[in-house]
């Protein structure tokens, strides 16, 4: 696969999995053995069902959740991905009741693809600015 | 300048990060060089032992993408917390703009959350 079809793949993810909920195109875009290398918040699942689970849990809580790609950059099997969360929260998270608050959040996150498949990830999300939001942490200078 | 010399320019910072030898940042252009020179230095006096470890490094274009990964014990007062002695891990992604072999715009974030649960400074939340 070339880069431009790498990306396209790593959009498809973000646009139509995370934003629009389709959690079945998994299926076609993403390896079964997919591993994540996250940080404390989200963490580092394995396996592509353990990601359409997540998604679908997160859908429930999050349900207008929506991934603004900003930029993508992309080298051999590699692609990167700048983006910006936003939602409304509607569901308890993380032991917070919904608030109705919208929350936005920055990632920055790497995705390795095989044969048009995302097969590993790297990110992080701005976690810390998420519980400040949340009200699980003040805020600090 | 072409992706590879960008690619060395980042590979020149983490050296930086890494070693606290921060003349190595003499031969970048870099804008606020010494403010960075100064954040390096008391991260080290923080984390003297500090290692870090490129895990992802690409670019394409203007842009260099990467993923470090860095551990260190805590010597000296860092996001609040007083010397804990503690060995803490965590990491970082990064995105730097160059515009003709200068860095002239960074995207990044590390993993501060993680970092401050582990200084126990916070709680442990998610994961």
């Amino acid at each position: 696969m070339s880069v431009e079809g790498n990306k396209a793949t790593v959009r498809r993810f973000y646009e139509e999995v995370m934003n629009k909920g389709k959690v079945d195109l998994l299926d076609e875009l993403m390896d079964a053995e997919f591993d994540d290398h996250g940080e404390a918040l989200f963490g580092s699942p394995h396996g592509r069902e353990v990601i359409k689970q997540g998604i679908i849990a997160t859908h429930s809580i999050l349900p207008d959740l929506h991934v603004t790609i900003e930029d993508m950059i992309g080298e051999g099997d590699m692609v990167g991905v700048r983006g910006t969360m936003r939602c409304t929260h509607k569901g308890e998270w993380l032991g917070v009741d919904p608030t109705g608050n919208e929350l936005t959040w920055k990632g920055i996150a790497m995705f390795r693809l095989a044969n048009g498949r995302i097969m590993q990830r790297w990110f992080n999300s701005d976690g810390l600015s998420i519980v400040q939001q949340l009200g699980l942490v003040s805020p600090m200078g | 300048m072409s992706i590879e010399e960008n690619k060395v320019a980042i590979r020149r910072l983490f050296e930086a990060i890494s070693t606290g030898n921060t003349d190595v940042l003499n031969e970048l252009l870099i804008p606020n060089r010494e403010a960075l020179k100064n954040g390096i230095t008391a991260f080290r006096a923080a984390f003297p032992n500090a290692k870090l470890i490129v895990e992802q490094l690409f670019a394409e274009d203007d842009k260099v993408v990467c993923h470090v990964a860095v551990s260190g014990k805590h010597q000296k007062e860092w996001l609040g917390a007083t010397s804990t002695g503690k060995e803490i891990t965590w990491t970082a992604s990064l995105i730097t703009r160059f515009d003709n072999g200068k860095m002239v715009e960074l995207w990044a974030i590390r993993d501060e959350l993680s970092m401050m649960q582990q200084l126990c400074i916070i709680p442990a939340i998610g994961g």
